[in-house]
């Protein structure tokens, strides 16, 4: 028996730490706190639940507190925010009434609130001889804006401290912003202008030639050249910033005729400006760029051809893809795999040969990046070179640009190989397929097929090992042929490929060749080779069929160090058999006792909650007592997980359906009057502490697209009114006595609670069965009950079979 | 050509370059001979920096550490002159100083090197025209307001981050450096470091490598800034040489009392110092429409903060999720689990894995969609400072990115489901959610001051 999780959660607890559940009195209670004179900790609380609450009715017994020095700014807090010309007023009539920090802080939060009302109010502060009062109002100002509080600043810009001017600058480029806004574009040029002037801080000033920029609309092209090829740095620092941010027509071309007649730092500018500008008219002013002596221009340069450039600059970046310089070299290396325009592998292919070597290693590196297909042709050709190095690095570069339909080139190049190195590495181009591919559909195998067939015995030897990574049945079949037939030597290169072959497919063949030996160390071999192709995580082939292969492999072991490696294998394999494989070590030899007892363990963990009847009795076995106590210990707390308390049935499939056409689709388990049809076993839990509740059907899924039901049932003593927490991986309906109380179909993963149900639970045993889609990656679901306010209920008690106890 | 290798700021330099380019009629380019020897760059190629704030993260910056994904820090850049250093802590302070000076010393060969100026008011250190752009990496609080004024008074910054704690300190980073044509870099460093990791699994997800994105877990909680004011005189006396006052700043002014790290407990609700780095990588990879509504809904799995689970809805259908992804480690360490109708990919500092695994083998084509390339954070701030192109995490993205976040945090102060319009800066129809995007800085630090 369990019961759901969160049960005992204190409720009074989880309601004092909901803030959103108001009560309608709360506000006269924080009134009635700030007005009680209670303890500092108590009003400083209160303070910051009127923050949220609070109305124009708090604002009396907030206003009390504004000029504190302890608590005005808690007070200004809870009195900023909060809607209506009520606490406008509080703060300003605060703010007549008082000096310094405290009038600077009521001053700032008038500014935030905008209130024009204030503005005759924050002119006169502007003008006091304290500069914190003062800088707050121009700020205060700024931030209002309008024909008022403009005229007050300009009226102070020359009159105040240098440190309020400072202010009083700023708040005019925001009151300028603000013209901009309400179309007044002339309005904010004339401030801009006027803060444009040589006495002004640089800054300021570049500050200002940037506004006129943002206000000049279709002018912007000539304020941009003016200034680009002026002689105002600052001018000339804001146009370049800018440049870039406009769409405005002809400021592309203007941009690039600038480059030549630039100076270096100008120059990567307008680079960087054309980058962002994304006009391709502007690569061959890049392209000048890029050639400048100077590093900074031409990284900027590489920069922008990377967005923009084409073949042309193939070359260029070719040559710096080997500078001494890392930030060089790696920006034009990332140029070169980015190249968006032209035949950008042709150029590269083109340049082989015929520069340094350096620069073809960076080539054969950027082709291969790119890993364009159209450089196949090139690289079969290259790979023939008399060049060793050059031939070396296209067969590297054929392992990432090679594709399925290119297996016959490849076979001819094996075929063609001179010696032993190069032999290598063709199969070197056919592993790295392999891996990228990782399955043959597609490939035109043909070739390989002829070549082990009737080609010349070095072509059938050298193709014997590529062979073996594949796992294709016609491969499959021409290789045994092969095994069969009478000359020795070919039989030979045979076993010794098969021990390195990369798919169960061939435990079959590799496992004949151990019955067939009596050589004890090749029987090993071909065993760590069936532990090996068993486990490897990469291979998709069902863990049934390994397992089967497992326990093939372990009938013919005889000595102590084969079985570990069998039984070490079958602790990896999540199956039955490999459960059946562990228990008969169990049984028969003792010699291995402990080693077997560890791998019963790994193997139930394995197992995701699949064979829960089995794996219970292994875990019940272990818990009872074991040679190594901690495995003892841990099978004690993995039984305690696994069980999820409920039962489940699937996986079913339709031909052509995937999981969203499935949820509809009814299966044997939903057609049953009373649910219970078909095969029904116990669904997994998820052994992970953070997961608990959690029902767990990846392990019973077996691949996508496919249902799962499942079945319990809850109890609660009296009848009610519930909300039904659920999540699940992928979609899920669910019934509650019958009646179907939810349905989400989606494809997601599980987050608990991510869906809510209203549901009427009678009293006692309430049936409960759920529908499961799985889509692809994991499949499971949880369900919480919880009362209307969201507490999960306490006296919820679920059990499968309905147990009254 | 009227350049000349003198010790001058680089807008001087600019200004030079741009007489120099009125009067030319053939390209100009910095000739060799302007270059210092050693590698070094002349002066006048260099950007004056001065770094505010020196703990662990500012402090690895400017001189690197074993931790730090910069070797040497900004001090063993050629392209850089550091100038200043500023921090509350004296100790701090005088270390960096000193330490500082000396690595200049044995790099230009010139003992006695005191070319470095320490500062405990960071307002005079912005004051100096001859500083380009300053580093920022303090207490949460101060990371807005310094960036803010570092702006106007016309630096370039680089913030690490929280970057605001407030929506509307985000507002006004954005503000300020629009207004103040400044380049600004976010810390957010994982868009470019730790070997294109992360951009890779942008690109394979942006190119639909596991079909249509559907769902992304965070692994880490949103925050936001929930301020308790001054509410205990328990106190302790303030360690010598350390200005307590200035580095509560902005706070609501209380006592010391041996706290002062990155934040004050009690200050914010959630994570904001981490969930950056897992967000900026989730808002890169969604590539949400900037404009369109987030739904944003808090899930309670228990009565704790802890126990807080916050979705975020985007207009594209895709939905984050601040929880792990069920059985996957990889995520953790800044990253993210992201979910597609044809597999996944999970990425953080360390690993990325996919399931299928073939999606990591096939490479991305030259016609595959790119994003913002940089394989260096610092390399990319200094590389815009001389370009004038926004950087890899730029204003707009960071607040993006952190709005995201405090949004989150602000639905679990309430506790109920927000609509939050990116656009306006503000929550669709909840005025009280909207009360919680600001606060009251202390007197003189107000964001306009």
């Amino acid at each position: 028996m369990k019961t759901l999780p969160f049960l005992g959660l204190a409720i009074a607890t989880w309601l004092s730490l909901s803030p959103s559940m108001a009560r309608a009195d709360e506000e006269d209670d924080l009134i009635a706190t700030l007005q009680s004179g209670g303890s500092v900790p108590t009003r400083a609380e209160a303070f910051k639940r009127l923050r949220i609450v609070g109305t124009p009715k708090s604002v009396p017994a907030l206003a009390a507190w504004l000029n504190d020095e302890r608590l005005s700014q808690a007070a200004r807090f809870a009195l900023e925010a909060m809607r209506g010309p009520e606490a406008t007023a509080a703060l300003r009539e605060a703010a007549s009434k008082t000096t310094g920090m405290i009038k600077s802080g009521l001053i700032d939060s008038l500014g935030w609130r905008r209130d024009a009302e204030s503005v005759a109010f924050l002119s006169a502060s502007l003008l006091e001889v304290d500069d914190v009062v003062a800088g707050s109002s121009a700020s205060a100002l700024g931030r209002i804006g309008g024909a008022k509080a403009l005229t007050s600043l300009n009226a102070a810009r020359d009159r105040v401290p240098p440190g309020v001017a400072r202010v009083v600058r700023e708040a005019l480029l925001q009151v300028a912003e603000g013209l901009i806004a309400a179309g007044d574009r002339q309005g904010a040029e004339t401030i801009y202008q006027s803060l444009q002037a040589p006495t002004e801080s640089g800054n300021i000033r570049q500050a200002a030639f940037a506004g006129s920029l943002h206000a000049a609309g279709d002018g912007i092209g000539a304020r941009l050249h003016a200034w680009l090829s002026g002689s105002d740095p600052d001018a000339l620092a804001a146009a370049l910033q800018i440049a870039g941010e406009s769409s405005t027509p002809g400021v592309n071309g203007m941009l690039a005729e600038l480059i030549p007649t630039s100076s270096s730092a100008v120059q990567i500018g307008l680079v960087a400006a054309l980058q962002r500008r994304g006009d391709v008219e502007a690569v061959p002013a890049i392209m000048m760029a890029a050639r400048s002596t100077n590093t900074a221009v031409r990284l900027a340069a590489y920069s922008a051809l990377g967005s923009l450039g084409d073949d042309s600059a193939v070359s260029l970046l070719l040559k710096d893809s080997t500078a001494e310089d890392p930030t060089l070299q790696l920006a034009a290396r990332d140029a070169l795999l980015v190249l968006p325009r032209g035949d950008v592998t042709a150029a590269l292919v083109a340049l082989v040969g015929k520069v340094a070597a350096p620069m073809e290693r960076e080539a054969f590196r950027a082709i291969a990046a790119r890993g364009e297909p159209a450089a196949l042709p090139a690289l079969l050709k290259l790979s023939r070179s008399e060049n060793q190095d050059t031939c070396m690095r296209a067969l590297q570069a054929l392992g990432k640009v090679a594709e399925g339909r290119d297996i016959g080139a490849l076979v001819e190049l094996l075929a063609d190989a001179k010696d032993d190195s190069t032999r290598d590495m063709v199969r070197g181009v056919f592993e790295t397929l392999f891996e990228r591919r990782r399955d043959t559909a597609g490939f035109d195998l043909n070739p390989i097929v002829r070549g082990l067939a009737s080609g010349p015995d070095r072509l059938r030897h050298e193709l014997l090992p590529v062979v073996v990574g594949f796992a294709d049945a016609r491969l499959v079949a021409v290789f045994r042929a092969v095994l069969k037939s009478g000359d020795l030597a070919t039989r030979d290169a045979a076993a010794q490929a098969l021990f390195a072959a990369r798919d169960v497919v061939w435990v079959p063949d590799i496992l004949e060749l151990a019955r067939q030996t009596s050589d004890a160390k090749v029987r090993s071999a071909a065993f760590q080779a069936v532990g090996r192709l068993t486990t490897d995580e990469a291979v998709t082939t069902p863990a049934a069929q390994r397992a089967e292969a497992l326990a093939t492999a372990y009938s013919m072991a005889a000595s102590p160090g084969d079985k570990l490696t069998l039984l070490s294998a079958a602790a990896l394999v999540p199956h039955r058999r490999s459960m059946e494989i562990l228990g008969k070590a169990y049984a028969e030899d003792a010699a291995i006792k402990a080693d077997v007892e560890l791998a019963s363990l790994l193997l139930s963990e394995r197992m995701g909650g699949a064979e829960f009847d089995l794996v219970q009795a292994t875990l019940g076995r272990l818990a009872a007592g074991t040679i190594n106590p901690a495995v003892q210990t841990n099978a004690q707390a993995l039984l305690r997980k696994l069980d999820s308390h409920w039962i489940c049935s699937g996986p079913f499939r339709q031909e052509g359906k995937e999981a969203q056409q499935l949820f509809d689709i009814s299966f044997p388990p939903e057609n049953a009057a009373d649910g219970a049809s078909g095969e029904w076993r116990r669904a997994p839990g998820n052994a992970d502490p953070a997961r608990v509740g959690e029902v767990d059907l990846a392990g019973v899924t077996g691949g996508n697209h496919c249902v799962v039901y499942a079945r319990t049932r809850l109890h609660v003593p009296t009848a009610r009114d519930a909300v039904l927490a659920i999540g699940s991986d992928d979609g899920i309906k669910l019934w509650l006595n019958g009646s179907l109380v939810h349905a989400t179909n989606a494809v997601r993963g599980l987050t608990p609670g991510q869906d809510r149900a209203n549901a009427s639970l009678k009293a006692g045993w309430n049936e409960v069965f759920a529908k499961v889609t799985q889509h692809t990656a994991g499949c499971g679901f949880t369900l919480q009950v919880l009362g209307q306010d969201g507490v999960p209920m306490a006296d919820v008690r679920i059990d499968v079979k309905g147990d009254p106890r | 050509m009227n350049h000349q290798p003198s010790r001058i700021s680089r807008r001087a330099f600019i200004r030079r370059g741009a007489l120099a380019s009125a009067v030319a009629t053939a390209p100009m380019f910095v000739p060799a001979s302007a270059l210092g020897r050693g590698g070094i760059q002349a002066p006048s190629e260099r950007i004056n920096m001065g770094f505010i704030g020196l703990g662990g993260q500012g402090s690895g910056h400017l001189m690197g550490g074993a931790w730090t994904y910069i070797p040497g820090g900004y001090m063993a850049r050629p392209d850089v002159q550091v100038q200043a250093v500023c921090d509350v802590r004296r100790e701090r302070r005088e270390n960096a100083h000193q330490r500082c000076n000396q690595m200049y010393a044995d790099k230009f060969g010139k003992p006695g090197y005191n070319g470095i100026r320490a500062y405990n008011d960071f307002q005079e250190l912005l004051a100096r025209p001859d500083i380009d752009a300053v580093l920022i990496a303090v207490p949460y609080h101060w990371a807005a307001s310094l960036a803010i004024r570092a702006m106007r008074a016309g630096k370039d910054v680089y913030c690490e981050k929280p970057v605001a704690i407030t929506v509307r300190e985000g507002a006004e980073v954005v503000a300020t450096a629009r207004r103040h044509a400044r380049i600004y870099q976010a810390g957010t460093q994982q868009r470019s470091e730790y070997g294109g990791k992360f951009r890779l699994a942008c690109e394979l997800i942006r190119n639909g490598r596991i079909g249509q994105l559907k769902e992304v877990y965070a692994y880490r909680q949103p925050g936001a800034f929930h301020p308790t004011p001054w509410t205990s005189d328990a106190s302790k006396p303030v360690p010598e040489g350390f200005d307590w006052d200035r580095w509560l700043g902005p706070l609501p002014w209380r006592p010391y009392n041996g706290e002062a790290g990155h934040a004050l407990s009690g200050c914010f609700i959630g994570d904001v110092n981490w969930s950056p780095h897992h967000y900026d990588i989730i808002q890169w990879t969604i590539n949400p429409d900037p404009a369109a509504p987030i739904e944003v809904s808090c899930e309670a799995k228990g009565p704790r903060t802890e126990d807080l689970v916050v979705h975020y809805r985007y207009s594209n259908g895709v939905v984050v999720h601040s929880t792990p992804y069920p059985g996957e480690p990889v995520g953790g360490e800044g990253g993210a689990c992201f979910v597609g109708t044809e597999g996944r990919i999970a990425v953080d500092r360390s690993s990325i894995v996919a399931d299928p695994p073939r999606v990591l083998h096939a490479p991305l084509k030259p016609s595959d969609a790119r994003v913002y390339r940089a394989n260096s954070m610092s390399g990319n701030f200094l590389d815009c400072v001389r370009s004038r192109r926004p950087t890899i995490c730029e204003p707009a993205i960071a607040v993006y990115t952190i709005n995201a976040i405090l949004i989150g945090g602000i639905s679990m102060i309430l506790r109920r489901s927000l609509r939050w319009d990116p656009a306006r800066a503000e929550f669709i129809g909840d005025d009280q959610a909207n009360r919680l995007l600001s606060y009251t800085p202390r007197p003189p630090w107000s964001l306009g001051a």
